[in-house]
């Protein structure tokens, strides 16, 4: 389970990260530090290196140079396995779940809880029960509204419940960092809200999240800090109270 | 027919499809027959053809999971092939089977119930339990849920095992059904069952498993079985010519289709 971070606590770090495609570089020697129980949120215009920057934190891509630090200790991720084992887990939003499958199915999903009969390894037959009680408490420790978590595919479910869905998944399986892709694109202003306040729930646990975001309001409501990428550079690294949606977009074309 | 059913509807569910489960069941008779008149005997001749199930099984996951091929090609060519090696196996002929311990598969009765019909209800029983209460049955359906099972790999699901894992079951299972239909009929051809692979599907569909992947039950497969069934027990015993059979037959697949596109346009409603 998750170990307990200190709030404020700096538990991830990148430094000098570069990353180049051929003659186009999407990440400048970034600096980063993710803080436990803040909400960061990387913003910048189309192609400003946001999601490369994310790839490279969270496994799926290997950058040209830098140092990844955790808990202060050097480590190389070269897969998103190796990042789930140090407790870092990226939201999918919907597309990681199954929607053929009810809420139980998805939030164990690829790691079902099973038992088997004596000393054989096969059948391995699905603990459900154990697992509807672990979904529910999770769930509703969360405040997690959602119709039914058990019998009903989350494809019926509404657009802002698979997503509270995905990211109870993330958090139950005890990740200490979670980066989000635009948590709140395509979802209505009352399902934003529900996502938002289950985003600042989470944190409030000491969970440290990084989301990416065109949502500018949802990014000043919500982030304690944001971090301005532009051309592959970070410029700008401040505290959310002192910006506006102004000043925000000012940072983010460059003017 | 029963038999491979069964494990279509696992192939299917995970959202593939296997066409050349009638070609394995022709190669596991006429393989068994071949080796026993050869003078090998029963046991000899039947874990022989069920090994030979599974190679098929894992040559076409290595198509499927491995290289990318569409499984619905690749099944087709490897079904073409399967059956030609069928005709090779006993040069053409037609063979029958006299072994006494191999005809006990297809043609014994046990307190009164046939063998093929308790083989056949232990398989449903067997795919109903993994379908519905076991990890790999969890993973079947999640993998058939969405195209080529890309959620269930974000998710964790190891996909490719998965997938290896079904299509070889699906060649020893069809083992299994060709040697209880070689057996029941005392004999072995090149063409036994074929083109069995099209009512096989069209029962697993009006059973109401998604063409698609990702939903169905052995339960309702086993009733397009029953329905199949009747149909042609039916026609049989109204004297209709055996040739009608493959018209209503070709109706109920293309019938069941219909019902599967109007059910998931409802659901995606």
């Amino acid at each position: 389970m998750r170990t307990k971070q200190i709030h404020g606590q700096i538990v991830f770090s990148a430094q000098g990260i570069s990353k180049s495609y051929g003659p186009i570089t999407a990440c400048d020697s970034v600096n980063l530090d993710i803080r436990g129980g803040e909400i960061l949120a990387i913003v910048g215009d189309n192609g400003a290196g946001k999601t490369t920057l994310v790839k490279i934190l969270s496994g799926a891509i290997v950058p040209d140079s830098g140092k990844l630090i955790r808990d202060g200790e050097e480590i190389k991720l070269t897969s998103t396995k190796e990042a789930h084992d140090r407790g870092i887990e990226v939201v999918y939003q919907e597309l990681a779940l199954a929607p053929n499958l009810d809420v139980v199915s998805n939030v164990f999903l690829g790691r079902e809880l099973f038992r088997t009969f004596g000393f054989l390894p096969y059948p391995q037959v699905l603990a459900r029960k154990k697992m509807i009680e672990l979904a529910r408490t999770e769930l509703t420790r969360l405040g997690v509204n959602i119709p039914a978590i058990s019998g009903l595919p989350v494809g019926r479910m509404s657009g802002g419940q698979r997503q509270s869905v995905a990211i109870a998944r993330s958090v139950y399986w005890a990740s200490d960092i979670l980066f989000m892709d635009e948590p709140t694109a395509a979802l209505g202003v009352k399902e934003s809200k529900a996502v938002l306040s289950l985003i600042r729930k989470v944190a409030d646990d000491g969970v440290a999240i990084v989301m990416v975001s065109h949502a500018m309001p949802h990014v000043l409501e919500l982030a304690d800090r944001v971090v301005v990428m532009r051309h592959g550079q970070k410029v700008e690294d401040c505290p959310a109270e002192n910006l506006t949606v102004e000043s925000l977009v000012k940072m983010i074309v460059g003017i | 027919m029963g038999i491979s059913a069964a494990i279509a509807t696992v192939v299917l569910i995970s959202g593939g499809v296997d066409l050349s489960v009638a070609a394995v069941m022709a190669i596991a008779g006429t393989s068994a027959a071949a080796l026993m008149d050869a003078g090998y005997s029963a046991a000899v001749a039947i874990v022989v053809a069920l090994l030979l199930g599974l190679f098929i099984g894992l040559l076409n996951a290595v198509l499927i999971a491995s290289i990318g091929i569409n499984p619905l090609i690749a099944t087709i060519g490897s079904g073409f092939v399967v059956r030609g090696g069928a005709y090779i196996a006993i040069n053409s002929r037609e063979l029958n089977i006299s072994n006494e311990s191999f005809l006990f598969f297809g043609r014994k009765t046990i307190m009164g119930v046939p063998m093929p019909a308790l083989i056949m209800i232990s398989c449903f029983l067997i795919v109903g339990f993994v379908l519905k209460k076991t990890v790999f049955g969890q993973h079947i359906y999640a993998i058939g849920g969405t195209l080529n099972g890309s959620m269930a790999r974000l998710a964790g699901v190891p996909v490719k095992r998965r997938m290896y894992q079904v299509y070889a079951t699906s060649g020893l299972v069809s083992a299994l059904g060709g040697l209880v239909l070689a057996s029941y009929s005392a004999s072995a051809t090149g063409n036994a069952a074929l083109g069995l692979e099209l009512p096989i599907i069209a029962a697993v569909i009006l059973g109401g498993t998604a063409l698609g992947g990702g939903r169905g039950t052995v339960t309702g497969t086993l009733l397009g079985v029953i329905l199949l069934g009747a149909i042609s027990n039916g026609l049989t015993l109204r004297s209709v010519p055996f040739v009608w059979l493959f018209v209503v037959q070709g109706c109920a697949l293309i019938l069941a289709v219909v019902i599967d596109e109007r059910r998931q346009r409802k659901e995606t409603k």
